[in-house]
């Protein structure tokens, strides 16, 4: 009936959106190698009664014209990608990224996943897998009586034996970088699938070509890149927002009840 | 005079059966797998008015509608929130789809998308009222999905393969339809269709542990609520001033005295 009680509601169903992607960005504020989420949002069509720019009444062009918005939509949830911060672990198995992309992993349907958590660990064959176990790629085995771990800014990962101080190369870790990370699809798991709105994956080694500026490091890993303090101000916003539409809605049936009521 | 009374009424009754179908939707707003309906109004058929005089005869005037009837519902099949349980037989589907399930003497497949499945005494994978679930064993072949005695592990993947203890019982079938909306819908999150599903299905995955919750939202059946109620006021003072200028006619005009 009144178009301003449909026009709040969607208002408030943005805002419960919006809500949503905070509140997941808080929870995941631990989660290693998490990237947070920022929820867009556009205005609906218009409904125009004048069209701005024609001829008036009085043969005049007119300046203005008459329209009325039929509300909002959600049109984005964009992923930032800013780094997150690093904290030591210690594990030896344990890498960040330090710059652009991605660690490639093969999910266990044959595609790759792609990921910034380098929580690795080794699986009963000894191959290198993540939390979940999917193949860290390329493939690589760590033997069973490996003293030592090294893994080098190129990530280069080298073993040393017990007795030996030779340290054996088993594999270099593949990094990835997309044109348009953002255009990922997050499968959960930590994990990222590529979609046509990436672009094409780029591969190559750290510290040379397309990643120059990329370094992996070894002991350490990347926390999520959420910012507490700017989620509760988005929440407060969020939370004031739909107050505000509800209040509108409930502005617009008291004068519906009005209408009905006038005699 | 009357035919606007009638009128009104329609409009009513018409926003009585929106109220409860608003009420519906709201009272299962925590039903698994619920998909809420809608409903859609259409104008009666239009009658003629025809004038009558004394030189011309009957004259037709014009075209006037006597309310609005209920033309259907249609059922809304977009994806409630998937909400994590941890239990191991809970299960969502992320995509379109339904889960295949046989209701117990039956040799029709219903399907469903709420996925919190329990064990039946027998080691049968069912749905609270009782239906099995169905495995796809390939052309089209469905088997009951039964988990053995003293099994310790239920591992479900992404592709929908039941696994108990590592061995492998098959894969679940997930069903999609050309037109969805010919689905007809039998309890809370149950469907049956005439038509048999696709034979390609687009790739789905599964999730094990989650749950997919309704897909009806508090604030639009609200405002159905709000809209519906205001209307349904609107028709009634309607009514009271016909009825007041019915009265004024009884009982005022042609008054002698």
């Amino acid at each position: 009936m009144l178009r301003a009680l449909y026009t709040a509601a969607t208002g408030a169903k943005c805002q419960q959106v919006n809500m949503d992607v905070i509140s997941n960005n808080v929870a995941n504020v631990n989660t290693t190698g998490f990237k947070k989420v920022r929820a867009e949002f556009q205005d609906l069509l218009s409904q125009t009664f004048k069209t701005p720019g024609t001829i008036g009444d009085q043969g005049t062009t007119l300046p203005t014209g008459v329209q009325v918005g039929l509300g909002v939509k959600t049109t984005a949830t964009q992923r930032i990608f800013t780094p997150g911060s690093i904290f030591d672990t210690g594990n030896a198995l344990d890498v960040a990224i330090e710059g652009d992309g991605f660690f490639k992993v093969q999910l266990d349907n044959g595609e790759f996943g792609y990921t910034r958590d380098g929580s690795f660990k080794r699986d009963a064959n000894g191959q290198l897998v993540t939390s979940d176990g999917f193949v860290v790629q390329p493939a690589m085995t760590i033997p069973n009586n490996a003293a030592e771990i090294s893994i080098d800014k190129n990530g280069t990962v080298s073993v040393r034996q017990a007795g030996s101080e030779v340290l054996t190369q088993v594999g270099q870790l593949i990094m990835v970088k997309f044109a348009n990370p953002a255009g990922l699809i997050a499968m959960g798991h930590n994990l990222h699938r590529v979609t046509p709105a990436a672009g094409d994956p780029i591969e190559g080694i750290a510290t040379q070509g397309d990643f120059a500026s990329t370094m992996v490091m070894q002991g350490v890993l990347e926390s999520s890149n959420v910012q507490i303090v700017e989620e509760l101000i988005n929440l407060i916003t969020a939370q004031r927002a739909f107050e505000a539409n509800s209040n509108v809605m409930k502005a617009s049936d008291e004068m519906l009840q009005r209408v009905n009521n006038i005699v | 005079m009357i035919k606007g009374i009638y009128t009104a009424a329609a409009g009513m009754v018409t926003q009585m059966i929106q109220a409860d179908i608003t009420a519906d939707n709201l009272a299962n707003i925590n039903t698994p797998g619920f998909k809420t309906s809608s409903a859609q109004f259409q104008s009666f058929g239009e009658a003629l008015i025809s004038r009558m005089s004394k030189q011309d005869g009957v004259n037709p005037i014009g075209k006037t509608s006597y309310g609005s009837q209920l033309y259907g519902s249609s059922i809304n099949f977009q994806a409630g929130d998937l909400v994590q349980t941890g239990n191991p037989l809970d299960l969502a589907i992320h995509g379109d789809g339904f889960f295949v399930v046989k209701p117990q003497g039956s040799t029709e497949n219903i399907y469903t998308r709420a996925g919190n499945f329990t064990q039946s005494p027998e080691g049968k994978v069912i749905t609270p009222e009782g239906a099995v679930l169905q495995l796809d064993k390939g052309e089209g072949q469905m088997v009951d999905a039964v988990i053995p005695k003293g099994a310790r592990q239920i591992a479900i993947n992404n592709q929908g393969e039941l696994r108990v203890d590592g061995n492998l019982l098959g894969k679940i079938k997930v069903a999609q339809f050309e037109d969805p909306h010919a689905l007809k819908r039998l309890g809370a999150a149950t469907f049956s269709s005439e038509k048999p599903p696709l034979a390609q299905a687009t790739q789905v995955t599964l999730e094990q542990g989650f749950i997919e919750r309704s897909n009806g939202n508090a604030i639009s059946e609200l405002v159905n609520s709000m809209t519906g109620l205001r209307a349904y006021e609107t028709m009634q003072k309607s009514i009271s001033f016909q009825n007041q200028t019915l009265e004024k006619l009884m009982n005022e005009v042609g008054k002698s005295s």
